[in-house]
């Protein structure tokens, strides 16, 4: 069943999306990472995977894959805490270009794909079904 | 890719035993016009195997899933339904063979 197939990469990309949507969340306010670097908003890029379809199935259909997880270019905000370990010598601490309700509608969104890939993993199964229904 | 990978196997699996399935369908035609073909049996256990071998995929990634070294939820739960769908698939041509055989074996010499 190649529909299956094609539903898992789906839900493979989506929940790798709302994987990418909790570390922005869970870095909302992280001033410094490993590299000592502010954190910068993560995106995922969905691309179709055309070769390498799935076997048996269609040759052109071959699901969905997150093929890079790029930053934000957009410019990182700046907050006044001099009291900060992290702030600089006046007194400002860069902090991430995460804004909160994005990330909400984000996961919003993802949680709504995710779940319509599962209604096609559940139409696929339920045709597969009819078909067996045919032979009671 | 990994994970992309596992779906590619698991349906190339099913496709697999689906044309397996299909050949053995043709077998058993074969065999009834030809007097003597591929044996109920076997035919039965061809089925059960590949049954079977799905059943056995969709136990290992369970155990995976519980022990903690997957974390992909839905692919599992697919691989359940799609050893589900292959078992009533195999159930029902099992009913057909023995349903047939029945006719057979109840026919007046």
């Amino acid at each position: 069943m190649p529909s299956l197939g094609i539903s898992a990469t789906g839900l493979d990309a989506e929940s790798r999306r709302m994987e990418v949507i909790a570390d922005n969340v869970a870095n909302a306010h992280s001033t410094a990472g490993p590299d000592g670097k502010t954190y910068r908003r993560k995106e995922v890029v969905f691309t179709s995977h055309l070769e390498n379809a799935i076997g048996g199935g269609n040759r052109t259909l071959g699901g969905v894959r997150v093929s890079d997880v790029i930053e934000d270019p957009r410019p990182l905000r700046r907050d006044y805490r001099p009291g900060h370990p992290d702030a600089d010598s006046d007194g400002f601490v860069t902090m991430p270009n995460v804004n909160m309700v994005e990330e909400m509608v984000d996961m919003m969104s993802a949680s709504r794909s995710y779940e319509a890939n599962l209604a096609a993993v559940r139409t696929a199964k339920a045709m597969a079904n009819q078909a067996l229904e045919i032979l009671k | 890719m990994e994970r992309y990978m596992n779906a590619i196997n698991f349906d190339s699996a099913l496709d697999a035993a689906g044309k397996t399935l299909r050949e053995k369908v043709v077998d058993l035609k074969d065999g009834a016009d030809q007097q003597g073909g591929e044996a109920f049996g076997n035919i039965l256990k061809g089925l059960v195997d590949e049954v079977d071998s799905l059943q056995k995929n969709a136990n290992s990634s369970i155990k995976d899933l519980v022990a903690g070294n997957r974390n992909d939820i839905h692919n599992v739960a697919i691989k359940m339904e799609e050893a589900s769908v292959a078992f009533d698939l195999m159930m029902e041509i099992r009913n057909k063979l023995v349903e047939a055989y029945q006719e057979v074996s109840r026919m007046q010499a």
